[in-house]
């Protein structure tokens, strides 16, 4: 399986484009299931630790990203939104197999 | 390990009829209570209690300078502290959301969900919610939610005229505004306990009125 | 229900009282744990300025307690108690300061330098006698000093600063006599 072709930093911007997106959160205890090796996402020079995490498990790619809603926004739309965003980001870097993308909303307004 | 020579202590007892300063000093602790007539009824007890105690309000105000200063600092010390609690947010349990993709795992956390609910209240001028719980199986879709919130009722959020309960009406409103907005779940119930009522306008200072 | 009554405050949370506050920041809310912060931090400040005999560290330690405070607050039962519950991890961290101090430089009484903030004044005699009272307070033995603020400020029984600085209760008895009778002293210099 290829990795991701486009650095996960490159990712947190893509995310926090999206409209209603104002904060990325460290991927807590909550959503790490990591049970394979943590792939790219923790990059060199890591001032703060990544908040998405790539992991790689038997059948593809399994991501994780925990995010802040911004007032005035409904937060299931922009968690599928994120979801989207982060399908489409891969599939543009590769398209490597996924099986699962993991979106929380971790705060809202 | 320090104590007193046994003829120090021999010589300060037979000085306060037969107490020490550290008597004393327990007898204030209690607030001279129940009250000790061999410490009340001496002249040198008194005047030892006058000093300890001038000593205590002496260093109240050496301590409440302290504090003085130290609030008044602008060094950022408030603002580093907060910054470094911020990302450490509180989850909770995890409330899942509905997606058509297949590998969608979508979620709220139940902390997002009381924050959200907590923001609604304080939109409300008079109410500030303490308590917010969720009760029933958030993981469940479809399953039925209690919300239970514990709320602070100041009187200068009510319009003329209205009653808590009309304001806690509002509350449970805007509740299920946000809900519907902002999560899937299935709400039951709304339940709002009033835990604390402020009175806005003093109370009328006419005499024998200002029963708390 | 319970209902409290009490007089009219002027902005919500800044006026809320420490349970609504507690309460609030066990839920997660920042914007109460740092009015909580704002209303607790200098006393707690003070605290471990005192117990450390310097105010090199104390900003660390002031924000570990509030880091740990901010963790543990969920299991805060009484959120009316959140003040002495502050005070008791930040005189808890302040120690275990000084204990890692004396492992590594194997020495009990260090830093016996005034605390920078006592610069001296002029004025009126009250307050100059509060500076010397400060001063001897500061310049107490480390020991004496600490007994005294974690009872003063902490808030301690006897019992319980024999238990946080692992000494017989005798010991605390005596430390804290000397101390008053410093404290004393110093203020009949002043009469």
């Amino acid at each position: 399986m290829s990795e991701p072709a486009i650095a996960p930093d490159r990712l947190d911007d893509y995310i926090l484009a999206v409209p209603g997106v104002d904060a990325l959160y460290p991927a807590g205890p909550l959503l790490t299931t990591v049970v394979a090796s943590v792939v790219s996402a923790l990059i060199p020079s890591v001032a703060a630790p990544n908040p998405i995490v790539v992991v790689e498990r038997a059948g593809g790619l399994s991501i994780s990203a925990s995010i802040g809603v911004g007032p005035d926004h409904a937060a299931p739309d922009v968690c599928r939104r994120v979801h989207d965003a982060i399908a489409e980001h891969f599939s543009r870097a590769g398209d490597p197999v996924i099986v699962e993308i993991a979106v929380t909303v971790a705060r809202i307004g | 390990m320090w104590r007193s020579t046994p003829r120090s202590l021999a010589e300060e007892q037979s000085r306060l009829s037969g107490h020490t300063i550290e008597d004393l000093n327990d007898y204030l602790d209690r607030g001279r209570t129940p009250s000790d007539s061999s410490i009340d009824d001496s002249p040198a007890c008194t005047v030892a209690l006058t000093r300890l105690e001038r000593l205590r309000a002496a260093l109240r105000r050496v301590d409440s300078a302290a504090v003085d200063r130290e609030a008044e600092r602008t060094d950022g010390w408030v603002a580093t502290i907060i910054d470094s609690i911020r990302l450490e947010t509180r989850a909770g349990r995890r409330i899942p959301l509905t997606s058509d993709s297949p590998v969608a795992r979508l979620a709220l956390t139940e902390g997002a969900v009381i924050g959200v609910l907590r923001t609604a209240g304080d939109g409300i001028d008079g109410i500030l919610i303490s308590r917010c719980r969720l009760e029933g199986d958030v993981t469940e879709p479809g399953e039925p939610i209690t919300v239970r919130l514990d709320v602070s009722v100041g009187t200068d959020g009510m319009n003329t005229g209205e009653s808590v309960r009309d304001l806690t009406a509002r509350l449970r409103a805007a509740v299920y505004a946000v809900l519907v907005q902002q999560t899937e779940l299935t709400i039951a119930a709304v339940d709002i306990t009033v835990t604390d009522l402020y009175l806005t306008t003093a109370l009328p200072t006419s005499e024998g009125e200002a029963d708390e | 229900m319970t209902t409290v009554t009490r007089l009219a405050v002027p902005s919500a949370l800044d006026a809320a009282s420490d349970a609504l506050l507690a309460d609030r920041a066990a839920d997660g809310d920042v914007r109460a744990f740092e009015v909580l912060v704002r209303r607790h931090g200098p006393l707690m400040r003070v605290h471990a300025t005192r117990i450390l005999g310097s105010n090199d560290e104390t900003d660390d330690v002031v924000q570990e307690s509030f880091i740990t405070a901010w963790r543990q607050l969920p299991t805060l039962e009484n959120g009316a108690a959140v003040k002495s519950w502050l005070m008791r991890i930040c005189g808890r961290k302040s120690i275990d300061r000084v204990r890692a101090r004396r492992d590594h430089a194997d020495i009990t009484e260090t830093d016996a330098a005034a605390p920078a903030t006592l610069t001296p004044h002029h004025v009126a005699e009250t307050q100059e006698q509060a500076e010397a009272l400060a001063r001897c307070l500061a310049e107490l033995p480390d020991d004496q000093r600490r007994c005294w603020t974690l009872r003063e400020l902490g808030e301690y029984s006897y019992t319980d600063i024999a238990e946080e600085l692992d000494l017989p209760v005798s010991t605390v008895r005596g430390l804290l006599a000397r101390a008053r009778k410093t404290l004393l002293r110093e203020l009949e210099d002043w009469r």
